[in-house]
């Protein structure tokens, strides 16, 4: 069962998009987090729950359901480099992002996770009796982002 | 347990000293808005920059962009960084656990500790498909060709129609992005009790960035003249293809047919929802006069051969008659401007000869 069962509904119930979206599934995957280490009580909840206050624009259906989830990246080089991009403008994004990576072999035991977009992040929906703290094991500090010359 | 770093300088102010800001797009989004394009009530620009956070607060700088940087910046020609550094101020506020934006400074220069790196592009694999939207069409330089005798209140008001014109056009064809579609929604709902239609077309404005604007490079008039402007290609070909549908007698008389019939209609069934301009008061409708007036929506589209808008259009949840006056305020601005075109005071496609 989801863990956020109550508000996704609310989210499918009052915009009519379906939430998770009807094309998440438990497909076995690996998957990379970002995460501190050691693991804060923050490092699996998702932003509706970790920094609400940051809400305030998700008035789109799919961004409100994304806010129950758990951003994920297929790979350990997409993660890095998505983080990279974003600390070059973000100067304190390990403030709220995280400063390691963690990952695991996820799959139908876990949750529902969406289609991972062209850079790959996806979206992890996660059940409500898994315990992520054991499932992920940091592998390492994110590594801070090389100066580069072209965008 | 995290912790902001202080405020080295900045000025505490009063946040009323400000002012007030309509959100446009988030353009980098992770977990939440992390920058996001704002436009101030006096029509400038901003950019809303995530900087810090603790476990009660975030903080934020809002630092105005021109046009020209905004578009580089959002075409990956220009960082982040040169835009913080060439902030003529910058303002610091705070939101708490609601979102309520609190402890305001205003700054000269950018925060030292948040300036982004020297390769601080808006790469893809940051940026929203909002940002990326925004850049689908660059803005082109034309004319609008004046001649004739002319007083200054046909200078005032040509501009201003056309600007309307644009506006509505903008909405229908930018319906896509998040802050237009609630902007048109919440403006066609909100349109009673003395709001007048102008507060559509206002409205569309506050949340146009200034890259998608009618911006003026030229304005002369030696009969002819003309006012050149640089705006989106494709909303001046709608205006002009509007233009074109109402252009012979025959539409002409096909379009005023229908508003007179549309008029005649609400006269007979009492209904006194559709005001002109001015107040107007919100009427229940039985279903057979909202079948009925939806007729004349779709005949509205079939005589300004909207086909491209059709699906946008009924994407809006608002009601029928919140349709029809939307339309019908576009029509009444049409057909004034089309006077001028009339009288060979205006042409928005060709050049008038000397």
């Amino acid at each position: 069962m989801l863990k956020y069962k109550e508000e996704t509904r609310a989210i499918t119930v009052s915009s009519g998009t379906a939430c998770p979206p009807a094309t998440a599934t438990g497909e076995t995957r690996e998957a990379w987090r970002w995460t501190f280490n050691p693991f804060s009580d923050n490092c699996f909840l998702p932003v509706a729950k970790r920094n609400p206050m940051r809400l305030n624009r998700a008035e789109a259906a799919e961004e409100q359901c994304s806010c129950w989830a758990l951003s994920m990246h297929r790979t350990d080089r997409e993660s890095i480099s998505a983080f990279q991009a974003l600390e070059r403008s973000f100067k304190r994004a390990r403030q709220t992002l995280g400063t390691h990576l963690a990952t695991a072999v996820i799959d139908a035991s876990h949750g529902l996770s969406t289609a991972a977009n062209a850079h790959g992040h996806f979206d992890l929906h996660p059940f409500r009796q898994v315990n992520f703290e054991s499932v992920f094991k940091v592998v390492d500090a994110i590594p801070p982002a090389r100066r580069r010359t072209e965008p | 347990m995290t912790s902001m770093s202080p405020l080295k300088n900045g000025q505490k102010i009063d946040a009323r000293a400000l002012t007030t800001f309509t959100w446009n797009a988030d353009l980098v989004y992770f977990d939440g808005p992390l920058l996001s394009l704002f436009k101030g009530d006096d029509g400038i620009d901003v950019l809303f920059i995530w900087l810090d956070c603790d476990d009660r607060r975030n903080r934020w700088s809002i630092i105005p962009i021109d046009r020209e940087s905004l578009a580089q910046y959002l075409q990956k020609k220009i960082t982040l960084r040169s835009i913080c550094l060439a902030a003529v101020r910058t303002v610091i506020f705070h939101t708490g656990v609601k979102g309520k934006r609190s402890s305001f400074y205003l700054l000269d220069t950018y925060p030292e500790e948040y300036l982004p790196d020297h390769d601080s592009y808006l790469e893809d694999s940051i940026s929203t498909q909002e940002a990326k939207n925004l850049t689908r069409e660059d803005a082109v330089d034309k004319s609008l060709w004046i001649n004739g005798e002319l007083y200054l209140e046909d200078i005032e008001l040509i501009p201003k129609l056309y600007q309307q014109l644009y506006s509505f056009h903008y909405g229908m064809e930018y319906m896509g992005r998040s802050a237009v579609k609630e902007a048109v929604t919440k403006l066609t709902r909100n349109w009673r009790g003395g709001i007048s239609a102008v507060n559509l077309f206002s409205g569309l404005k506050q949340v146009t960035p200034a890259i998608h604007r009618a911006r003026v490079k030229e304005l002369r008039y030696n009969s002819p003249g003309k006012i050149r402007l640089n705006l989106l290609p494709t909303l001046a070909s709608h205006i002009s293809d509007s233009m074109a549908q109402i252009a012979t007698s025959a539409n002409f008389e096909r379009a005023q047919k229908l508003y007179r019939e549309i008029y005649r209609y609400f006269k007979d069934q009492k209904l006194t929802g559709l005001d002109e301009e001015r107040g107007i008061v919100e009427v229940v409708l039985l279903p057979h006069q909202v079948k009925h007036l939806q007729t004349y929506v779709d005949e509205f589209f079939l005589i300004m051969n909207w086909v491209q808008y059709r699906e946008n259009f009924i994407s809006l949840e608002v009601s029928v008659m919140s349709q029809l006056r939307m339309l019908l305020a576009y029509y009444r601005r049409l057909r004034r401007l089309r006077e001028f075109v009339l009288q060979g005071k205006l042409s928005l496609d060709t050049e008038f000869l000397a």
